[in-house]
């Protein structure tokens, strides 16, 4: 299993390099100048000074030369410093990476705790009220833009009902010392609950404004796998045998009924983890979407190209994790035939 | 025991629900998070709008733009390119050592000089460029040396501030740029990155201690959401309220809008080193077509201010010229002067903030024959073609935080500069322009050279004045003694909050 893991990581070189030379390359063709763009419109700045960031940015070399600089970099760990903000890039990333995979766990756990019971619930109450509604629900969670659901949350919420922050990570009045970046797991391990109520607070809103297209999807899905599997010979045969439906239903089918749903939320994850931007913005959460859009927006190419490696490493991981969890799910797949 | 614990902590949780132990502090949504804590390593508006409550310069502005002492108490011009500076006595930096001219000359060598932060030069360079060096006469005074003469110092002065020479220099400048001390009203507590900049005022500040106890920045980059959290009660003030939102602050009884005209003027560009542009009969007509009043009523809610001439009302440099009156029918003949009786087709170019606007100035331009639209871009992307002179007309403002000519007629107008996308090119501005900055024997001519240049600018319009636009704030009835600036910072020393 160790060296299957190994080798599906040593796949996965090239995608790195192949993203983020693309990235690069985009990056590089898209007009704008990052040195102007950090000085924004107004004030002086001298042709000199100009060229002086420029140089000591590397942004006067060659693009290849610059490509091969940040990919030298990646070996040794330097993924380099950002021009606006002036430190490493990595320093940045791993103050705001936790953010967001914080609010994707909290967000993907409401969307697979209701998802996946609402789906196995209208799978064999098929045709009842409770499947028109959950029909219903899901497709509003589709449709609604994040955004948007996010705004209306905050309005009712926060402006009239006062209940939850209307955004924000952790109140300023709250004395968390530093530790992983996961904020309700340090306020755990220290054992601080104010904290941990008070982050919490804090997550609600955000989650639920991100959870709905993945829960629609979860449920969607498991409906209508779970409604082939149960038409199976062998969900027949335990049937026959005299087992209980219940038994019948969650041990035999569901299991099964649950690949295709794994792989979808694998996928639906790395979208999460890299495509909440607009979520981050609404709720000023200060997650990785956001670092990446504004870096984007400055043409701080440091900054995006780190962004973008841990997106693709994200993609890369997830889709491992999800291999993994076939052969638990389902004994007959096995890795060990292609070791 | 543990019960208890957990008791007490439910006990604090519910005090913070209830909100108290928090009248003192006062919490201000800011529309982005700032990029460093380091004052000499930005050029970011926001950024310094928080640092100056941390940090003081030598000199510091009035609310109404008037240099004014601040770690220094008086000054001299002792030649043309050298100045004294006598500090103000008793100033302790947040660590209790005492403020003296070594952190003076510090900071001016770590602003003007290269690779003196971590490495990197500072970015804010060119925003103190003549000056070459400091020199410490002793424990209070410097001498602060120019390159060439440098009659704007005072005012480019404001904007530097003073940092710790006994503590950078322990610490390291990465240390200095996430824990800073200064010798500002307020202490720096904690910077929660992408949320929140928390402040608790000094006890013992050379000014007397600040009102209130603690501040708290909380970036909030969504208008609506900086807007939703004013209405809830959790922040006391919002910057950057856009015009279409303020009825919402103003329907609720609990806040205020208040506004100041800011800095940066608003201009209607034209490419003028080709056809039709290149040609001054077109550009006057253009300028006679376009209804700057209405677009200021209309679209700006009446919270700007037209402009004859690229300086602010605000600024001293200021050149009340007659504007082009609005007159279509004396533009349509213009036109046909040029050679466009049949007018022509024009996009009009901005960013997203300007869409309004263009879209108004089209509908004008619409009215006397010429085939307008707007195209809305990226400005990284915008910028870029209109440097390679690739466009036709644009909308677009430039910042003048310093009200002083030097960073705007010159970036903006003068032969190559890099705001000069019109690609203006006159011999006469040039001159002006070099005269007033390095020439110039008083400051009445300087001024001088400055409003003839305007003057020039006015008359051959390779760029229309439109407006300076008023910066708008929420503000919560709790909060006394906030006064909005035209450089929009935000001075909380003496603000007060109301129980």
């Amino acid at each position: 299993m160790a060296s299957y893991i190994l080798r599906r990581l040593i796949q996965a070189l090239p995608v790195f390099l192949g993203v983020t030379f693309v990235v690069f390359l985009l990056l590089y063709l898209t007009p704008g100048d990052p040195v102007e763009l950090f000085l924004e419109k107004g004030g002086r700045a001298s042709p000199e000074e100009i060229e002086r960031l420029r140089q000591e940015l590397g942004l006067d070399r060659p693009f290849l030369e610059q490509y091969g600089q940040f990919v030298l970099g990646i070996f040794r760990g330097d993924l380099g410093r950002s021009i606006v903000h002036r430190r490493p890039v990595s320093q940045l990333i791993w103050e705001r990476l936790p953010a967001t995979v914080e609010l994707t766990l909290v967000a993907s756990s409401i969307a697979l705790l209701v998802g996946i019971p609402s789906g196995v619930i209208a799978a064999v109450r098929r045709n009842t009220l409770f499947d028109a509604t959950a029909t219903l629900v899901s497709l509003a969670g589709v449709s609604l833009p994040g955004f948007w659901l996010g705004l209306i949350l905050i309005v009712i919420f926060s402006v009239t009902l006062k209940i939850f922050p209307a955004a924000g990570r952790i109140s300023f009045a709250m004395d968390l010392a530093p530790g992983t970046g996961f904020l309700l797991l340090d306020a755990l391990l220290q054992g601080n609950w104010a904290a941990f109520g008070d982050v919490l607070r804090h997550l609600i809103l955000p989650a639920l404004a991100t959870c709905g297209g993945m829960m629609a999807m979860t449920m969607r899905l498991t409906r209508s796998s779970l409604l082939e599997t149960l038409h199976q010979e062998y969900v027949q045969t335990a049937r026959a045998k005299g087992a209980p439906e219940r038994r019948v239903v969650l041990r035999h089918a569901l299991r099964n009924a649950l690949l295709p749903v794994v792989t979808a939320i694998a996928l639906n994850l790395g979208a999460l983890l890299g495509g909440n931007m607009v979520v981050e913005a609404v709720f000023g959460w200060p997650g990785l979407g956001r670092l990446t859009v504004e870096a984007v927006k400055t043409r701080d190419y440091p900054l995006v190209q780190g962004c973008v490696l841990v997106y693709a490493l994200t993609y890369v991981i997830l889709n491992l994790l999800a291999d993994l969890s076939y052969a638990y799910l389902d004994p007959r797949v096995s890795h060990r035939g292609r070791e | 025991m543990q019960r208890l614990k957990i008791l007490g902590s439910l006990l604090t949780l519910a005090l913070v629900f209830l909100g108290v132990g928090q009248a003192q502090t006062l919490v201000v949504g800011i529309e982005s998070d700032i990029e460093t804590l380091d004052p000499g390593n930005h050029r970011h508006r926001t950024t310094q709008v928080v640092l100056r409550n941390i940090f003081n310069g030598l000199v510091t502005r009035t609310a109404d733009m008037q240099v004014v002492p601040e770690l220094a108490l008086s000054w001299e011009r002792i030649s043309e390119t050298e100045w004294i500076f006598y500090l103000r006595p008793g100033v302790t930096w947040h660590d209790g050592a005492p403020f003296t001219a070594e952190d003076v000359k510090f900071t001016i060598d770590r602003t003007v000089k290269p690779g003196m932060i971590g490495g990197l030069t500072s970015p804010r360079k060119s925003l103190l460029d003549p000056v070459i060096d400091a020199e410490v006469l002793d424990t209070l005074t410097v001498k602060i040396i120019t390159g060439v003469p440098f009659p704007a110092l005072l005012t480019f002065l404001a904007f530097h501030e003073m940092v710790p020479k006994h503590y950078v220099e322990r610490v390291g400048d990465a240390h200095f740029a996430e824990n800073p001390i200064g010798t500002g009203p307020f202490r720096f507590v904690r910077w929660d990155k992408g949320v929140q900049i928390i402040l608790e005022r000094y006890e013992n500040y050379w000014g007397g201690p600040a009102k209130v106890v603690r501040v708290v920045f909380r970036a909030l980059p969504e208008t609506s959401t900086r807007i939703a959290a004013l209405r809830a009660g959790e922040i006391h003030l919002a910057t950057w309220i856009p015009i279409d939102l303020i009825p919402e602050i103003e329907a609720d009884p609990n806040l205020v809008v208040m506004s100041v005209r800011g800095t940066r003027s608003a201009f209607l560009e034209m490419n003028v080193t080709r056809p039709p542009f290149d040609d001054l009969l077109v550009r006057r007509a253009i300028a006679h077509a376009v209804n700057v009043d209405l677009i200021v009523q209309y679209v700006l809610g009446g919270r700007a201010t037209p402009i004859p001439a690229v300086m602010s009302p605000d600024s001293p440099f200021y050149l009340d010229l007659p504007r082009w009156p609005y007159d279509p029918q004396l533009a349509k003949s213009l036109l046909a002067q040029a050679g466009y009786p049949k007018g022509f087709s024009v996009t009009i170019d901005c960013a997203d903030i300007f869409k309004d606007v263009a879209l108004v100035i089209a509908e004008m331009l619409r009215d006397v024959g010429l085939e307008a639209k707007v195209q809305v871009w990226e400005w990284g992307i915008l910028r870029t073609k209109l440097l390679n002179r690739e466009r036709e007309m644009w909308v677009t403002d430039w910042g003048n935080a310093t009200l002083d000519p030097l960073d705007i007629m010159i970036p903006k107008l003068k032969t190559g500069e890099r705001g000069n996308y019109s690609g203006y090119s006159s011999a006469l501005y040039d001159g002006l322009m070099h005269f007033a900055e390095w020439i110039a024997p008083t400051p009445e001519l300087r001024k001088a050279a400055y409003q003839i240049a305007q003057a020039l600018v006015h008359y051959e319009v390779p760029i229309i004045s439109l407006y300076v636009a008023e910066e708008v704030y929420g503000v919560s009835r709790k909060v006394q003694g906030f006064v909005p600036r035209p450089d929009s910072w935000l001075v909380l020393h003496e603000v007060e909050l109301r129980p």
